[in-house]
């Protein structure tokens, strides 16, 4: 076969996928600002044709596509594989990092959204965040995923102080020692794993692994450094001042997407690489701290003063309902699907409208100069269509029909209650409860007239419309079927049969 | 008498590493912290990990021990920045717990271990190469290999970015801002024409014994590094081309080898049949330039607005 | 013949400790910096270089003169940085001495300030 065909073929994409985006660094080092800026959005735009088309294929074919790289198969080669979730996490990613492409493009005569410094280093950051969830959503190889999180961390943290400012600069280095402690558990439980099956591919492992206490231990490394990194309850303190310090295009895609990397892998390793019983015995505690994240950061996020403090806070609580989902998915009964499919689509519609909210939040921060909740009266009428996209990204957060938000926790709700899990249900009634509270806390201040009259900067419009297409996307989830998806299950492993719609 | 021998060298690396945590002085820690990279190269010398030793003492030890003696002197340690007593004996629970967990594990793991090493030594002689930690670097995993220099690179991009906008394409600060003394001369001319023929020869060996791109990189930055502080060349500004072609020739040049493999042998990362082992010292050499480039920017720090 | 290489092993190598051992007594126990200095190069110097003179015949017997000549590059290697970075090291430990209390007597071996 030429290569030229191989190139195109659906199993050549996965790679496409995973390096494509690191062309734009280059253009970036060497062309000029303005030309490279551009150059990279286009390459984003490219990397969402390529998410499209691997998810495409993987829908028409019903099977997990799958490459090895050089040809080598596992377990001496590393394979990447693309099953029905890999492909959906794809095209969401790409979606929401184009979005925010778009809306840290420089305006001509103004202040850049990436940050006052290095906007070269805001988009090499970026592609490189991009090359790396790809990596993290396709790889089969316990090290490969390894390195694809270290490329995270390190394109992630200088995100965070791009301004320059102390604060930023102590809220990075806190992220990052956070994230580097992650790193360095799961290391440690990859080699646990290597030590006890002698590979490192997940299929392969999968296929051998028992409730031994190795393996345990080794579960037990991989799972608290992916909760240090996806920052859950008691884990959550680097997050609210990396997210609330961040440029508002860096805040968006962090707590969007980037944070979704180690949750996607929790899906993994308790679901694909751990046998069921160990699963269904371990979930109700990720569960647990689950809902003590929705509990707690959300009660934090209404005391918050400023906004994007809230917002972030709102992220570290939406985050446990992630975790609510292992417990119902784990149970192995036909309501599985249904929890499973709902906690993808919470996963989905919270990172649209996460990044809608702080895009929305950083425009309102530019025109007044200051986002302090309580100095927020009258803001609607300044820059209505941003805090129009902050109230659409809100309703998703709350779970108000139609958004997807709505729709996700139905699911999980109604999974919860067929399953008997009533404190599940019970947390996540109470949590859209404070997340409506948090939410119309702002819009209704912001909807008020003005005890005086508001001195604003004028934003660009098309950067308001960006925020307000992302949470409209968010919305739009919510008109998805109330059953559960077929495609999140193409390419399960084989004990997911059972629960198969 | 081996077994004494491993016996002191496990307590010394212990004792080093209790003084890296027992706080005090900052630069007394970091020396210490250097002082168990060394063990630490000298245990995988025992274990006969010798590629492993070569990069715990070249990168682990010294490039990072660099750059942290930097930090101590930039930021030294002051009482209110130490953290409390509470804070130590949680982090020194957590680490007693893990380390007790893995004891017990690493004790109960099969024996003989399941290991891909045949697999490895069995699959070797379709690459050319001789030494199998290249093959498994290079060939089996090579896509790893590829994105570590990515990470490598993006490290070197997130240190750049703590310096405003306007100093993007500026120098960063000398290391050693006294003026040179005539010691530190003598020992530059000698030691740096020495260094760098061990650096190359590391890498160039690195296709059939232990060495290889990283430990031949790490030793080339500190020869570098050596010069700028001998004030024999200047400390470089990070907006001249050269510098950064040179900072990207690794990664890129790995990657596009990558996508030639799927023209000329079917699949990405895959080398050309007969042409095995002079596509990857080509790459080698190129990531041997960037690691080394790389890893002496990374030292350097961001650019600090002196024009170079 | 091997009896002969071996006493000569054995009596260097444990002078060449017996320097180290007095090199880290002066480490531990000397007054100030420069003297302290002044007992490591010993150690460095004398004592390494005693261990690699020793350790020659054993090399030659074991591994032929490329051995031998790498320990003595080794020894050389050492010579060089452990020289120049003690001179360093005793600037720095000098002028640390002289801003803290410049009236003390002048103990830098050479006097020489370092060039400018």
């Amino acid at each position: 076969m030429s290569g030229a065909v191989l190139f195109a073929s659906a199993d050549a994409l996965l790679v496409v996928a995973v390096i494509l985006p690191l062309f734009a660094v280059p253009v970036l080092f060497l062309a000029p600002s303005r030309i490279a800026e551009r150059a990279t959005v286009v390459v984003l735009g490219l990397s969402l044709l390529v998410a499209l088309a691997i998810a495409g294929g993987v829908g028409r074919s019903g099977a997990a596509a799958a490459s090895f790289i050089g040809g080598w198969r596992p377990p001496l080669g590393v394979g990447l594989r693309a099953d029905g979730f890999s492909a959906f996490m794809l095209v969401m990613t790409a979606a929401v990092l184009l979005a925010t492409g778009l809306f840290a493009m420089t305006t001509p005569g103004r202040s850049r959204a990436g940050g006052e410094r290095m906007p070269p280093a805001f988009w090499m950051l970026l592609a490189s965040v991009f090359s790396a969830l790809n990596l993290v959503f396709l790889a089969e190889d316990l090290f490969t995923l390894y390195v694809a999180l270290e490329l995270l961390t390190f394109a992630a943290v200088p995100l965070v102080c791009l301004e320059g400012k102390l604060a930023q600069v102590e809220a990075a280095l806190r992220y990052l020692l956070f994230a580097l402690f992650g790193s360095l558990l799961y290391l440690l439980g990859v080699v646990v794993i290597y030590g006890l099956y002698g590979t490192l591919d997940i299929i392969l492992v999968a296929r051998e692994a028992t409730a031994s206490p190795g393996f345990v231990l080794a579960l037990a490394l991989m799972t608290a450094g992916m909760m240090a990194k996806a920052a859950l309850f008691p884990l959550h303190l680097w997050l609210p001042p990396a997210h609330s310090g961040a440029p508002p295009a860096a805040s968006a895609l962090l707590s969007a997407v980037v944070i979704k990397a180690p949750i996607f892998l929790l899906v993994r390793f308790w679901l694909d690489l751990a046998p069921s019983t160990l699963a269904v015995a371990v979930a109700p505690m990720l569960a647990g701290l689950g809902a003590a994240a929705i509990v707690v950061c959300s009660l934090v996020a209404l005391a918050q003063p400023r906004l994007k403090l809230l917002i972030a806070y709102s992220t570290a609580a939406q985050i446990g309902y992630l975790f609510l989902m292992f417990p119902l998915a784990a149970a192995s009964s036909p309501w599985s699907a249904l929890a499973w499919t709902g906690g993808a689509l919470h996963l989905a519609s919270h990172a649209f409208s996460k990044a809608a909210m702080f895009m929305a939040a950083g425009l309102i921060a530019e025109a007044l100069g200051h986002d302090r909740i309580a100095g927020l009266s009258g803001v609607g009428r300044v820059v209505p269509v941003s805090l129009f996209a902050f109230g659409l990204g809100g309703l998703s957060l709350m779970g108000l029909p139609p958004a997807g938000g709505f729709v996700a926790k139905v699911m999980l709700l109604s999974a919860a209650v067929h399953l008997g899990a009533w404190w599940i249900a019970a947390v996540i009634l109470l949590g859209g409860l404070l997340a409506g509270g948090y939410v119309l806390k702002v819009v209704v201040l912001a909807l008020q007239r003005p005890a005086e009259p508001l001195v604003a900067q004028p934003v660009a419009h098309w950067r308001e419309w960006v925020a307000l297409a992302l949470a409209l996307v968010a919305v739009g989830f919510g008109f998805v079927p109330l059953e559960p998806s077929h495609f999140l299950f193409i390419g399960r492993p084989a004990s997911w049969a059972g629960m198969v719609p | 008498m081996s077994l004494l021998l491993d016996a002191i060298l496990a307590l010394l690396v212990l004792a080093a590493a209790v003084r890296v945590a027992a706080g005090g002085d900052g630069f007394a820690r970091v020396v210490a912290f250097m002082g168990v990279g060394l063990l630490l190269g000298l245990i995988w010398v025992r274990l006969a990990a010798v590629d492993v030793a070569l990069t715990e003492v070249a990168v682990g030890s010294g490039i990072t021990g660099l750059v942290l003696l930097q930090a101590a002197a930039d930021a030294p340690l002051t009482r209110e920045r130490e953290v409390g007593l509470l804070y130590h004996l949680c982090a020194g629970m957590v680490g007693l717990v893990v380390f007790a967990a893995l004891a017990v594990v690493v004790l109960l793991l099969p024996d003989p271990a399941p290991s891909l090493a045949p697999d490895v030594v069995r699959a070797l002689p379709a690459t050319d190469l001789g030494n199998p930690v290249t093959g498994v670097l290079l060939v089996f995993r090579a896509l790893d290999t590829l994105l570590e220099t990515m990470v490598l690179l993006v490290a070197l991009i997130g240190v750049w970015s703590l310096s405003p906008d306007r100093h993007w394409r500026r120098a960063p600060a000398p290391l050693w801002p006294a003026p040179p003394s005539g010691a530190l001369d003598f020992l530059a001319r000698v030691l740096v024409p020495i260094g760098a023929l061990v650096g190359i020869y590391m890498f160039w060996a690195g296709a059939d014994v232990p060495g290889g791109a990283f430990q031949g990189g790490a030793v080339l930055a500190a020869m570098a590094l050596m010069a700028m502080m001998a004030g024999l060349s200047p400390v470089p500004a990070i907006g001249g081309a050269g510098l950064r072609l040179a900072v990207l020739a690794g990664p890129f040049a790995f990657l596009g080898v990558g996508i030639a493999g799927w023209f000329l042998a079917g699949a990405f990362l895959d080398y050309p049949e007969g042409f095995e082992k002079t596509v990857i010292i080509a790459v080698e050499v190129a990531i041997t330039v960037s690691i080394a480039v790389t890893l002496a920017l990374l030292v350097l720090g961001p650019p600090m607005g002196r024009k170079a | 013949m091997t009896l002969v290489l071996d006493i000569f092993t054995v009596v260097l190598v444990a002078a060449g400790l017996l320097f180290f051992i007095v090199g880290t007594v002066g480490l531990l126990r000397l007054p100030d910096p420069l003297a302290r200095l002044h007992a490591l190069t010993k150690a460095d110097n004398i004592g390494l270089g005693l261990l690699v003179l020793g350790l020659v015949p054993q090399a030659v017997v074991a591994g032929g003169g490329l051995e031998a000549v790498k320990m003595v590059a080794i020894w050389l290697l050492v010579q060089l940085s452990s020289g120049a970075v003690s001179q360093l090291m005793g600037d720095v430990a000098y002028h640390a001495a002289m801003t803290a209390d410049p009236a003390a007597p002048d103990r830098s071996a050479h006097g020489e300030e370092p060039a400018p």
